[in-house]
């Protein structure tokens, strides 16, 4: 849909109209425009009863829609980076688990890398349980309204000899379409006058934490340049 | 030749009925603006995306918002061009005088801002029947319209078309009267545009005026107002004109 077809397609409809040396009077002429017209009206009548069966099918969300829970999640951001037991999460409705990985775990020295840019946390348990215990936690997401948070990704963990590995998955990519209502519509139903996105109060990116439960014996060691961060007891 | 009140309502009707006819041409300029509109439409007005760690999101917005502003355009045109002088020669195929021209003229002017109201608000069905099989039901997401919603629509994009064909139809009668209303009226309008912008601005103040109202019975009562008022004086500025 790029403007090489907008450029076609106006060729198409000039040439489709114009007319040499014909006047509105001349009877031929008059009887194809009056027939251009009927096939114009037709087409539009069509589409109107084609839309509203096809309308049943598709997702709505206004610019109201989920704009409670956006406001939540965008205060809740400081609160979510400071939890400290990743099950206090658990129950929350702003938040939703990505993915759980459990590994056996006998040895007493533990090295993690990262490739990922999601956020991770290390943190040790009190009991030696011979388990590292991974799991992945996501604010919800949405943009422009719309909820996205089942399409985002948990990043790749892995064991391997002394080492837990994590890596992002390969490339989402996702587009979407939105019909906007017309300014004719929004200018007396609330709306704003040219669109109904209003970003600052309908978009919210996903805030990601992986969180690392090591038994106590474990003494993990990481990469400077990682995204790590390990809490310490206190 | 004198024409009698009864007849006056007549002849209305007959010019009226021919201009219908005749003018048919307007009609398939107004297709083919919304066609390009249309098109223009498919392009999207705005986008957002969001590209973190693994995930490529893009919301592409779509609206016919472009299909209702070249529509009123093509108003404004049609009202100018009703006045022009191969169109008003066309009245004198009758017995006709400026008041019997001038009132189906404007009957045909508001017939022509139905018309193309409701053909440019039923236009976006087809942008999005026409993006629903380009993206899938999946992809889509719409806003929620009410049937309430799609005649206040409607009714909403008549009367901006009528106030534009009307403020055309104005425009292009001062035109008549004297050719140096053609460089006047658009030096006088970017003049004011250009020389006080901003919202305190004249030209910004009266398109408030209009598009800053939110209620839609106020709305109509403005544009009615407005194209009756700008519809008399046209018939009384060409009251002014020399008789062919």
């Amino acid at each position: 849909m790029g403007i090489s077809i907008v450029l076609l397609a106006v060729i198409i409809i000039v040439i489709f109209f114009s007319t040499k040396g014909k006047t509105p009077f001349f009877n031929g002429y008059r009887q194809r425009i009056k027939s251009t017209i009927i096939v114009y009206i037709s087409i539009l009548i069509l589409s109107t009863g084609l839309f509203y069966i096809l309308q049943t099918q598709l997702s709505t969300v206004s610019s109201e829609d989920n704009t409670e829970i956006i406001s939540e999640l965008n205060n809740y951001v400081n609160e979510f980076y400071n939890i400290q037991d990743p099950k206090e999460l658990d129950e929350s409705d702003k938040v939703v688990k990505l993915g759980e990985w459990s590994f056996p775990y006998s040895d007493e020295e533990l090295e993690i890398f990262t490739s990922s840019y999601h956020l991770v946390r290390v943190q040790q348990k009190e009991t030696s349980d011979e388990t590292i215990d991974v799991s992945f936690y996501t604010t919800r997401a949405f943009q422009s309204g719309i909820e996205y948070t089942e399409l985002l990704q948990p990043p790749t963990v892995r064991q391997a000899n002394n080492s837990l590995l994590i890596t992002d998955p390969d490339r989402v990519e996702i587009s979407f379409a939105k019909f906007d209502r017309e300014f004719t519509i929004n200018q007396f139903t609330g709306g704003s006058m040219m669109d109904d996105n209003h970003e600052t109060s309908t978009t919210h990116f996903g805030d990601t934490i992986l969180f690392v439960k090591v038994p106590s014996n474990v003494n993990v060691s990481y990469s400077e340049d990682g995204n790590i961060y390990i809490v310490e007891d206190e | 030749m004198f024409i009698t009140e009864d007849n006056k309502i007549e002849v209305t009707k007959r010019q009226y009925k021919y201009k219908l006819n005749a003018y048919l041409n307007a009609f398939t300029a107004m297709i083919a603006v919304q066609i390009v509109a249309l098109l223009l439409s498919l392009l999207g007005v705005g986008s957002s995306g969001y590209h973190s760690g693994n995930l490529s999101l893009s919301l592409k917005t779509y609206s016919s918002n472009f299909v209702i502003a070249f529509t009123m355009m093509w108003g404004l045109v049609i009202g100018i061009t009703m006045t022009t002088q191969a169109y008003r020669n066309s009245d004198f195929t009758f017995v006709t005088n400026r008041l019997t021209s001038n009132l189906s003229n404007i009957a045909f002017l508001i017939t022509a801002s139905i018309i193309g109201g409701l053909t440019s608000m039923l236009s976006s069905n087809v942008l999005k029947v026409a993006l629903v099989f380009y993206y899938g039901t999946e992809e889509i997401i719409s806003s929620f319209i009410s049937m309430g919603e799609i005649l206040i629509g409607l009714i909403a994009a008549i009367l901006y078309v009528l106030l534009l064909t009307s403020v055309g139809y104005f425009v292009g009668t001062l035109s008549q009267l004297h050719s140096i209303f053609k460089i006047v009226i658009p030096v006088v309008f970017f003049g004011l545009l250009f020389t006080s912008p901003g919202q305190d601005g004249m030209i910004t103040k009266l398109f408030q005026f209009y598009i800053g109202e939110t209620s839609l019975l106020m709305f109509s009562g403005k544009v009615v107002v407005t194209a009756t008022a700008l519809f008399i004086a046209s018939i009384l500025v060409s009251d002014q004109l020399e008789v062919r």
